[in-house]
């Protein structure tokens, strides 16, 4: 069938000399087979709607924040063309710049491999085959259904420093607990509890993985004599790879658009330690009304999250396990 | 690892000698302690919010705080809908909510189904756009996405609530081209040989696999047009149309907020989106698992 | 090389110089200090004669600036042309439903006496309301008439209407219609573009039951800011969560949101808010700010920090706070709910030979510059600010009106509770701090929240050196965002 001439297709082009380079788009469109290009067509008929939706509603929107970010823009008013001032100032003298990049990744890496350990043994915990346990999903995806400023208040309560659950718990056992949002080096942990408390949303797409990885594939590892954690390491892993790939490449581009905990909670104190580089795009944004650098700002971030997740996918033919992938 | 995997379908179907494991009831009561401590960390401060719901106003300033409410006022909910038309407001949600699930849903089954399942020259640009339009931060995109839909006419419509939907989130749209990635190719490619056409494929075979996918796509969506401020604020001029969302903003005022009534309101927020997972969260049991088919 | 050639490669080195000066490193910063004396506006141009001070030398500089050109006033509608307004506002986080009311009320009102405009009001959530309104009229969608704190700078973006000349055609006179602090919030460089939605003003409430029972007399007009602090340390019994003071005055917001930085002489901002070198790093400002820290590090007189945050000056209701600065904004929640026995006085002054200098604030109309409807608008704004509203705002509770004339006739300048606020309303009034520049929060206001942090967290206790550390780059903050406007 058609993957087969399409393949035929690939290989004649890759021996055919010069450099194992893809071909272009409109040489491979020639080279199909009548088939191919019928799986090609129907392919762009299924997209179709997202091209659409992507041209009318995003395309414009994109394009001009992204033209945008070489004016001065106060909103209201009419953008005046400054060439590459914005991207100059930022690179060149703007600490805080810096400092939420600094905040960000700092975050994102105390954050993202949290959450996944988290996510994954919830899942696991979730995936138990016990009576009841459907009540218990529910219970663990409640805290991501409470609304952010409510989420982030009801934190902001139980992190007080002198009355705080948390600090309360840990005086119990002995332990001063930090005054959370008061203290530069403990304030960015807060945000982090803040945002795992979310973790039941992921935890519940760990958990369909789970689900479709068929008993089968454990009952033989167990009659191999695997232990629950080579099961967990050989079957459970490698047949999650996709989510977690998914969650992975996902959670990168939330980590960086983290906005709400820290404008409600901290306003990107203490001396900027929780100053993400969401809010400070805000605060130039709409408190100083420099959209056009804000833009730029914008733009940059996207840049460095498009160049990890590239990265990030890139690495995936070594981890990540398809059952349906054809290159 | 694919030979591991292979290899362990061999046993399979040779197996017969289990292995001596923990009894079933111990098994299930090691579960329960394990789920019980998620519970207990993750619900903890939830405590706090249903307590501060049903405090009195002098009590939710109390020093130091009180843990239990004394006596508890179930009057505080019942003070929600008389300072805000709150069934309104659920209403009004809930008619987003239904378009934007039902957008979601056959959007993104369609576009997953074409970038997961389907090869033309191109793919992995687009996809790769499609993340790419995740990247932007809305901050930026929102004035001149604003203006745009007020060019159309738009404003104070539901349509830049609702349309957008039916053209796929690329965040849904990933899920499901992750989920469709496991199903294995033989199944559609069996179906090819037997005349299917790919809409029928798409309807018979792997929708049917797919409904724990489809589960968050319906259940995400919910939650995130339910929880949505922004969209609803920026969107909505007439107060007749606004949300749940916009609703518990009221309580929360730049100088003052009334605790009791927003955590109170709040609560009553979740309600729809947790009934609704509740039931929906039984089917998220693997389709391929279900179907036996992988086995 | 031949000269034509010579002086060829010349004139493109010496372009090439101009480039990169053009394009490239910043100007050599020179010291000025600009003292603008005296604006004249002369039909389309404006004159501003300033003395700029270079490096020690006096020099008078005259600018031309044009005026925008005044646009032709708008065609007002034919009489009984039914037009509608758009009027937007926000809630307050507090009786929800009573303040909705209020807005329809006066609506119906205004309706009632202009027949032929209709109102329509839409209320948000005061979270984003901003952002709201400028997206909106980015797009041309902006309400006609709104409310909001914006600075009183904002006016150089252009977006809002000077309604100057709409008040030289009426036949009110705004000093006498308005508190000082109305007047005040709704001019910049004497022209006005808003109109008072109230005003408030700051004082000190005290809790009687707290101070009978530690024995303490009762604060009395008149009294100093040591008064206030010998006050607040008796009062304090730590062990068994009772403190002298409450929120606002117990965290950065002493600084920002009180009287107690003017009364120790303290000015953070300059009057027209591009200049914070030479207000927060003096002497003065130094001693108000560790003032502020002293209560909360050293004498720990003030309830838990995150507390006040959240609860703000309603902690007071917790009685276990003696003293809580308020404003008129608490008053209903105060009256409804306190269980125990409290009075209000004004704040302290710096010592017996100064006068008080009160904190004092509003909100402000505003009307869009884009507006279709502004002569329509117009008749709302003013009405909306006039006696007939006022009256209605006044009843209501839910705002305390920015017209005297009301105050009086309801009785409120005569109540032991409101008449302090009256008081502090008839004083002096300074725009705060937080409101005069636009970039406050961006450039200033994080410099509070830092001196807090290292002193009461990091221990740092010389504030002065910190003030001096931080001021510079707060003002390249301003005059970076300021030149971003040019």
């Amino acid at each position: 069938m058609s993957a087969k001439t399409s393949m035929a297709a690939g290989e004649r082009i890759a021996t055919s000399g010069r450099r194992a380079r893809r071909p272009g788009f409109l040489r491979r469109w020639r080279e199909m087979g009548p088939m191919a290009r019928k799986e090609a067509l129907s392919g762009y008929f299924f997209i179709l709607p997202w091209i659409i939706g992507f041209i009318v509603f995003l395309a414009g929107p994109m394009l001009a924040s992204f033209a945008l970010s070489f004016t001065r823009w106060n909103i209201v008013g009419d953008p005046r063309w400054i060439g590459l001032e914005n991207y100059r100032q930022i690179f060149t003298r703007d600490p805080d710049f810096v400092q939420s990049l600094e905040v960000t990744f700092r975050y994102a890496l105390v954050f993202l491999p949290l959450s996944t350990v988290v996510g994954i043994a919830m899942a696991v915990a979730l995936n138990s085959r016990v009576r009841g346990v459907g009540l218990f999903r529910t219970l663990l995806y409640l805290p991501s259904v409470v609304p952010g400023v409510a989420a982030t208040l009801v934190w902001v309560w139980v992190l007080n420093g002198r009355y705080g659950l948390l600090n309360t718990i840990l005086g119990w056992v002995g332990i001063e607990g930090p005054n959370w949002f008061r203290d530069p080096q403990a304030a960015i942990y807060g945000i982090v509890m803040i945002s795992l408390w979310g973790v039941g949303g992921s935890a519940i797409i760990y958990l369909a993985g789970l689900q479709n990885i068929p008993e089968h594939l454990y009952e033989a590892a167990r009659v191999d004599g695997a232990s629950g954690w080579q099961q967990f390491r050989f079957v459970t892993l490698p047949m999650l790879s996709p989510v977690i790939f998914f969650q992975l490449v996902v959670g990168l581009i939330g980590v960086f658009q983290t906005f709400t905990s820290s404008f409600v909670a901290t306003g990107g104190g203490p001396l900027q330690s929780t100053l993400f580089y969401m809010l400070y795009i805000y605060e130039k944004a709409w408190q100083s009304l420099r959209m056009g650098y804000a833009s730029a700002l914008a733009w940059i971030l996207a840049l460095i999250i498009l160049i990890i997740t590239v990265l990030v996918m890139r690495s995936s033919p070594y981890w990540v396990h398809y059952e349906a992938e054809r290159k | 690892m694919q030979a591991e995997l292979d290899a362990t379908r061999e046993n399979v179907q040779l197996g017969d000698g289990r292995r001596w494991q923990l009894p079933r009831i111990l098994r299930g009561a090691r579960a329960y302690v394990v789920l019980l401590l998620f519970v207990l960390v993750f619900l903890t401060p939830f405590y706090w919010m249903v307590a501060t719901a049903l405090k009195s106003e002098v009590q939710l300033f109390a020093l130091p705080p009180a843990w239990v409410p004394s006596p508890p006022i179930f009057e505080n909910f019942m003070q929600v809908f008389r300072e805000v038309p709150f069934g309104r407001f659920v209403l009004n949600s809930a008619t987003l909510v239904f378009w934007n699930v039902l957008g979601q849903v056959l959007s993104t089954t369609l576009i997953a189904y074409g970038f997961a399942r389907l090869r033309f020259p191109g793919r992995n640009v687009l996809f790769l756009i499609l993340l790419g339009t995740l990247m932007v931060p809305d901050q930026v995109t929102l004035v001149p996405q604003f203006i745009l839909f007020a060019k159309l006419g738009w404003v104070n419509t539901y349509l830049p609530l609702i349309l957008p939907a039916f053209t796929g989130s690329p965040f849904l749209i990933f899920l499901m081209r992750q989920y469709m990635m496991t199903i294995p190719l033989d199944l559609d490619e069996a179906a090819t040989i037997d005349g299917a056409g790919r809409l029928q494929i798409l309807r018979y075979i792997i929708v049917p696999l797919c409904v724990p996918a489809l589960v968050l796509v319906g259940v995400f969506t919910f939650t995130w047009v339910w929880n949505d401020f922004m969209g609803p604020l920026i969107y909505l001029t007439d107060p007749a149309k606004f949300t749940v969302s916009l609703g518990l903003g009221f309580f929360h005022g730049a100088r003052e907020t009334s605790w009791h009534l927003l955590m109170a309101a709040s609560l009553m927020s979740m309600i729809p989106p947790v009934i609704l997972f509740l039931v929906a969260q039984r089917r998220l049991l693997g389709g391929l698992a279900a179907a036996g088919l992988k086995g | 090389m031949k000269p034509h050639k010579a002086l060829k490669f010349a004139t493109i080195l010496a372009l090439l110089a101009l480039f990169m000066v053009a394009c490239g490193g910043e100007p050599e910063s020179v010291e000025v200090t600009r003292v603008v004396t005296e604006t004249e506006v002369v039909e389309v141009t404006r004159v501003i004669t300033e003395t700029i001070e270079v490096e020690g030398e006096q020099v008078e500089v005259t600018r031309v600036v044009e005026v925008p050109a005044e646009e032709e006033p708008q065609e007002p509608p034919a009489e009984d042309e039914v037009v509608t307004i758009t009027w937007w506002g926000t809630e307050r986080g507090r009786d929800t439903a009573t303040t909705r009311e209020l807005h329809f009320q006066l609506a119906r009102a205004f309706e009632e006496s202009h027949p032929n405009t209709r109102v329509a009001v839409s209320l948000f959530p005061s979270g984003g309301f901003g952002d709201r309104v400028l997206t909106a009229i980015a797009a041309g969608e902006g309400p006609d008439v709104y409310y909001h704190f914006w600075a009183t700078d904002i006016a150089t973006q252009g977006f809002l209407e000077d309604l100057t000349p709409y008040i030289e055609a009426s036949d009110f006179d705004p000093q006498e219609r308005w508190f000082p602090i109305g007047n005040q919030r709704a001019v910049y460089e004497g022209r006005y573009y808003g109109l008072p939605r109230d005003a408030t003003a700051g004082a000190i409430a005290y809790n009687m039951d707290m101070f009978d029972a530690a024995g303490v007399p009762y604060p009395e007009e008149g009294w100093t800011i040591a008064d206030y602090r010998e006050t607040a340390i008796a009062l304090t019994d730590r062990d068994n969560d009772q403190y002298g003071v409450g929120a606002i005055v117990g965290s950065p917001g002493c600084f920002q949101w009180s009287s107690f930085s003017y009364n120790m002489g303290a000015e953070f901002v300059s009057p027209d808010g591009s200049e914070v070198a030479g207000y927060l790093d003096t002497p003065e400002a130094a001693e108000a700010v560790a003032f502020c820290l002293g209560l909360t590090a050293d004498d720990q007189v003030t309830a838990p920090a995150g507390m006040q945050e959240q609860f703000g000056e309603l902690v007071f209701l917790s009685g276990n706070v003696a003293m809580q600065h308020i404003s008129t904004w608490e008053l209903p929640a105060l009256n409804e709910q306190a269980e125990f026995n409290w009075a209000v006085v004004a704040p302290p002054r710096f010592d017996e030979n100064t006068e008080g200098i009160a904190w004092t604030d509003s909100y402000v109309y505003y009307m869009n510059a884009e507006s279709q409807n502004k002569v329509r608008a117009w008749e709302f704004l003013e009405w909306i600010t006039g006696p007939e509203a006022n009256q209605i705002i006044a009843e209501s509770g839910v705002w305390t009106p920015p017209q005297p004339e009301i105050w009086e006739a309801m009785g409120w300048s005569e109540d032991p509770i409101l008449g302090v606020f009256w008081n502090e309303l008839n004083k002096e009034a300074r725009v705060p701090n937080y409101l005069r520049s636009q970039y406050y929060f961006d450039c200033v206001g994080t410099i509070f929240d830092d001196v807090w942090t290292r002193y009461t967290e990091l221990g740092e206790t010389d504030v002065a050196a910190m003030l001096a550390e931080l001021v510079p780059p707060a003002q390249a903050c301003l005059d970076d965002n300021y030149a971003s406007q040019e």
